[in-house]
């Protein structure tokens, strides 16, 4: 349990007053000197919002499948193996550790637990990675493992918010978007950007919105099993008709409606409809993992695999940005008692699918250009929660990336002996999300949007490219 | 203030001072039918009768507008309506969840409830605390008793032998102090469950005192079935116990980690908060706190509710948190006053409603400048009134009433419909018995059964919210596959049929009669000569080529009588046209 002592607290005329509802009145003035407003000017809507558009200077990446493991994984027991951990098991955690701040415990008061993963040092660059993910093992030598990702939101929604969207509170947009923004779509029958998820999320369906960008631009949910888009094609009644009549006329009237009106999301709906109606003939054929053959289905296996595998159908046809999101709900990564078991179970759940991904990208040449991102919104304690468990911690955990121009078999980056914090060349996620960008030719610092006289990025006003892990 | 002729209601000086600080200036009024057409669905969640859209049009008075607001807000519409946006709060379900997930024949009750007692304008005061401690308040009432039954439609698990009592005990209360945290204070109780607020000073012995509260009931479960097994639909409610349960302050929020005892209590940070003086009913001693006059947190966070359900936004956006991390109000001064007139109308809802729906803020038009859309692009201000999409339900509702099949039945148990094979692959407890009567599937959707295991699969397009939580606001996205739904579900063409047939019947065969007709049920409004046109060269034309391929019985207008007999190949091209007016943005949003 976390505690601060009382003094501390805000004082009760403070927080009544200054609680959200404002429970006395608030000045009116105040309000309007932090919104500082001026008049801006919106950049012009174009009757195509998804007409590709070049880059800033030459990408290297063409589409990114970003694996989110949702929930934290727990990088001393995956990708960050730490010897003095195990060494030091049960002792105390050192005092410059207690005033981290976490979510569930205080850190004085609990103890250090060692890893009861094993490692193996993989491939030529030799890489540790854990033994429960052994699939992904044979192609640690197109990892980069970054172990020293860092930020300071220490709960799950508002580090999913920030992972996706560069900010923790809600309203702002996804990289998905930001990216169909910045270069438009060069799939006319699909949309630019795709969401795959088997559980509800945490902070729900807006981490993949278009938060103030043009709505058209939020990611598309696609299922997973026999029907992974529902009513793809007209009701049998009406295959005689013709739907593409039906659909000029509809959006006439659309087009009318919306012509005094402005709305970008009446746009988005217009273009919504065009969309669907391309993807009545290129969807089923792109989702439908049973046209693959019996040896790369096998390659992938089932549940989280069948999902990577229609990403790379999705990516082979022209999507530029296909999320998938491994757990959600109750079910996922957040190991907070029994950490051992419940990553184990969730490593084995992925390890198969992430290995398949990498070996087919690399075998049909697509890897090059193929961004693969594998991360959670934060990593998890060096020391215990309870008996068994780990809470969150946002302040030193790994991920790794691999494809679309980033230099594989290396590790980047380092925490301190125990795992607790970044230490050796941190990388912030604005600072990820400046490579992301930049490994689509577009610079975090001139993909802007500009709303209420500023101009907001992905990355806020942080983020530098990581130009040490490029090819 | 510049413009002293435009406020009509004390809440138009709020909205006016801040537009004119941003050199902003309120909207024209919207048109009377924009403006029935705005008014019938924020406050029945139903689209307006073409005889109402005529007769309001054409003498549109001040006195016709306020005796439009009297006839809706006193009809059962209203009560439906606004109890859906109520069910979201409460967490509503018909079924346990978890495993099980068998069906709750009580929950239907709290439903009806909601709905008796909106329609009939229960003073809000009462309204809460009946469901707080409606059986401990008012015993031998029923009425009273049915509100307490929004204590026990939350998430149970009741796996019969597997679960520890405790554990489940627990889980009752922490559902309890966070729903009633959420749902009534507007604060993330549920953070406190783990360790003292982060941002609020609330702390682990507020939230376990709130918990302690519950302690004096018990769950009781009256199973269907007999020999009853686990799968049965219950009945479940509240029941005070013998001797008050324990409560354990918890590390971490785990059973197995208790701190210290816990005592009732209030929130202490709160006005007459504080550990509560011993009283055999705990439960009324907290509705009684909730709705009193000293603690004006409950009234705040409700008409900033109400506010959201008519603008799509609070006063404060985050309106199931009025903490720290929740957001400034955009009008502080303006939710002070609405609270406390609303405390002082005696928690008088459609005084509330009323209030909004006369204002000259809500009767704005719909269509901004491009001036307010420059300087305030989320309309915080309201320069002019914002535009939403019908939710789920209020569309599948509409599509029904103008297709003149909607059955207008209130209250009773659950009408489960008929759905897409794979939409059940999901679902625990395959008990999915579609009611019989099909007059019933064609019920205002409230009234559909509400599963935690799976959605209904037009609702789960279509935003419809998770129901394990309090769920403060719906997300409103736009994505292909509601296009593709509503274009090629088979639901769309059902009411296509119904429509084309209606019209058909109506308009005696007449096309253009026919397009001013739907031009009234689905938009509320007189079509234009353009459009007219635009109806008649459409369905000439797909009239033209059905011909050449003559259409299946399937595609054909339904509700034809024998007199008035249609050429299938115009049958065809109707039904075709009407499935084009339904996917419509018109149709789809509310201006």
């Amino acid at each position: 349990m976390w505690t601060e002592p009382k003094s501390s607290l805000l004082s009760r005329r403070d927080w009544l007053r200054h609680a959200g509802g404002g429970l006395g009145s608030l000045a009116l003035a105040s309000l309007l000197a932090r919104d500082g407003w001026l008049r801006a000017a919106q950049p012009p809507t174009v009757a195509n919002p998804f007409v590709p558009r070049p880059p800033h200077f030459p990408a290297k990446a063409k589409a990114v499948i970003y694996l989110f493991m949702h929930g934290g994984p727990s990088h001393v027991d995956i990708f960050d193996p730490k010897p003095a951990l195990t060494k030091f098991d049960g002792q105390p955690p050192p005092e410059e550790f207690h005033q981290l701040k976490l979510q569930f415990t205080d850190v004085k008061k609990q103890k250090l637990m060692g890893s009861r993963q094993t490692f193996t040092r993989c491939g030529r660059s030799g890489i540790e990675i854990c033994d429960s993910l052994p699939r992904l093992q044979q192609c640690a030598d197109e990892l980069c493992v970054i172990r020293s990702m860092h930020h300071e939101v220490f709960n799950h929604t508002p580090a999913i918010w920030l992972a996706n969207t560069g900010s923790s509170l809600p309203g702002r947009a996804s990289l998905g978007a930001w990216l169909s923004y910045g270069l438009g779509s060069v799939s006319d029958n699909l949309p630019a950007f795709v969401v795959m998820h088997s559980r509800p999320l945490k902070p729900g369906p807006g981490v993949w919105g278009s938060g103030f960008l043009p709505a058209v631009y939020q990611g598309t949910p696609v299922g997973t099993g026999a029907t992974p888009i529902p009513h793809l094609a007209p009701p049998p009644e009406l295959r005689g008709g013709n739907q593409r009549a039906v659909l000029d006329y509809l959006q006439d009237m659309n087009r009318s409606h919306a012509a005094e009106r402005h709305d970008g999301e009446l746009d988005a709906r217009i273009a919504s409809y065009e969309l669907a109606f391309r993807m009545q003939s290129a969807a089923p054929e792109a989702v439908d993992i049973g046209r693959e053959n019996m040896e790369t289905r096998d390659l992938y296996g089932k549940g989280f695999g069948e999902q990577c595998l229609a990403a790379r159908r999705l990516v082979e046809r022209g999507v530029r940005c296909v999320q998938i999101y491994h757990g959600g709900d109750n079910e996922d990564w957040d190991t907070h008692g029994n950490n051992h078991d419940g990553q184990t179970k969730r490593m084995r759940e992925v390890d198969q699918g992430c290995a398949a991904l990498l070996t087919d990208l690399r075998s049909r040449g697509m890897l090059e250009d193929t961004l693969v991102v594998w991360t959670g919104e934060f990593g998890r304690t060096p020391t215990t929660e309870g008996k068994s468990g780990r809470d969150h911690s946002p302040y030193g955990y790994s991920m790794w990336l691999a494809g679309g121009g980033i230099r594989g078999g290396q590790i980047y980056g380092a925490t301190d002996e125990l795992g607790f914090r970044a230490i050796e060349r941190p990388v912030h996620l604005h600072d990820l999300n400046a490579t992301l960008l930049h490994q689509f030719g577009l610079n975090h610092e001139q993909l802007t949007w500009r709303q209420e006289g500023r101009d907001f990025r992905l990355t806020d006003v942080f983020g530098n490219v990581v130009k040490e892990i490029l090819i | 203030m510049k413009d002293k002729s435009w406020p009509c209601n004390a809440i138009d000086f709020f909205i006016l001072e801040r537009l004119e600080r941003k050199n902003l200036a309120p909207v024209r009024e919207a048109s009377p039918e924009a403006l029935l057409r705005r008014v019938s669905f924020g406050v029945t969640g139903l689209p307006p009768s073409p005889e109402a859209v005529a007769s309001f049009a054409e003498k549109h008075r001040e006195a016709d507008y306020a005796a439009l607001l009297d006839h809706l807000l006193s009809s059962t519409p209203y009560g439906e309506h606004w109890a859906r946006h109520w069910m979201d709060l409460a967490r509503y379900a018909d079924s346990a969840g978890y495993e099980l997930d068998y069906l709750f024949t009580h929950a239907s009750r709290y439903r009806d409830w909601l709905v008796r007692s909106l329609a009939t304008n229960k003073p809000m005061d009462r309204f809460i605390r009946e469901q707080i401690a409606g059986d401990e308040m008012w015993p031998g009432n029923d009425d009273a008793a049915d509100g307490a039954l929004f204590l026990t439609i939350g998430p149970m698990r009741h796996e019969g032998g597997i679960q520890r009592t405790k554990d489940r005990e627990n889980e009752w209360f922490t559902d309890l102090a966070d729903t009633t945290g959420s749902a009534f204070l507007g604060l993330t109780m549920g953070c406190v469950r783990c360790h003292d607020h982060k941002f609020d000073p609330l702390t682990q012995d507020d939230y376990y005192g709130l918990q302690a509260i519950f302690a004096d009931s018990e769950v009781k479960q009256e199973r269907a079935g007999k020999p009853a097994k686990e799968t049965d639909p219950a009945f479940i409610r509240a029941v005070p116990r013998a001797r008050p349960g324990i409560v354990q302050v918890l590390r971490r929020g785990e059973v197995d980690l208790p701190l210290r005892e816990a005592a009732a209590a209030l929130p202490a940070i709160l006005p007459g908060g504080g550990a509560l003086p011993a009283t055999k009913n705990r439960r009324a001693a907290l509705a009684t706190w909730l709705t009193s006059a000293n603690n004006p947190l409950t009234a705040r966070v409700l008409v900033n509710r109400v506010w959201q359900w008519h603008f799509g936004r609070g006063l404060v956006r985050t309106a199931n948190d009025f903490g720290r991390q929740g957001e400034a109000p955009s009008h502080p001064e303006l939710l002070d006053w609405l609270a406390s007139d609303f405390i002082a109308s005696g928690w008088d809802l459609r005084h509330l409603q009323r209030l909004i729906l006369e204002s000259a803020t809500y009767r704005q038009s719909g269509i901004r400048p491009p001036e307010a859309r420059g300087a305030d692009p989320e309309n915080r201000l309201l320069a002019g009134f914002p535009r939403r999409r019908l939710q789920a339900e209020e569309l599948r509702d509409a599509l029904l009433a103008v297709s003149g099949a909607l059955n207008l039945k209130s209250y009773g148990s659950p009408v489960v419909p008929p759905v897409e094979p794979w939409a059940l692959a999901p679902l625990r407890n395959r008990n999915w018995e579609v009611t019989k009567d099909e007059n019933e599937w064609r019920r205002r959707s409230l009234y559909c059964v509400v599963r935690r295991s799976i959605k209904l699969p037009f609702f789960d397009a279509f935003n419809l919210p998770d129901n394990v939580n309090s769920c403060a606001g719906r997300d409103s996205t736009v994505v292909a596959s509601q296009a593709l739904t509503l274009l090629n579900g088979g639901d769309t063409l059902m009411h296509a049929r119904a429509l084309a047939g209606r019209l058909w019947m109506q308009s005696r065969g007449d096309a253009s009669n026919a397009a001013a007709l739907a031009w009234q049920l689905l938009f509320a409004r007189q079509i234009t000569p353009a459009e007219r046109e635009h109806a008649r060269a459409f369905l000439q034309a797909r009239e033209t080529e059905w011909m050449k391929s003559p259409p299946a019985a399937g595609t054909l207008p339904t509700g034809i009588s024998g007199e008035l007999a249609m050429p299938s190949a115009r049958g065809a091209a109707w039904v075709e046209w009407c499935i084009a007016l339904l996917n419509s943005n018109e149709f789809v949003y509310v201006d």
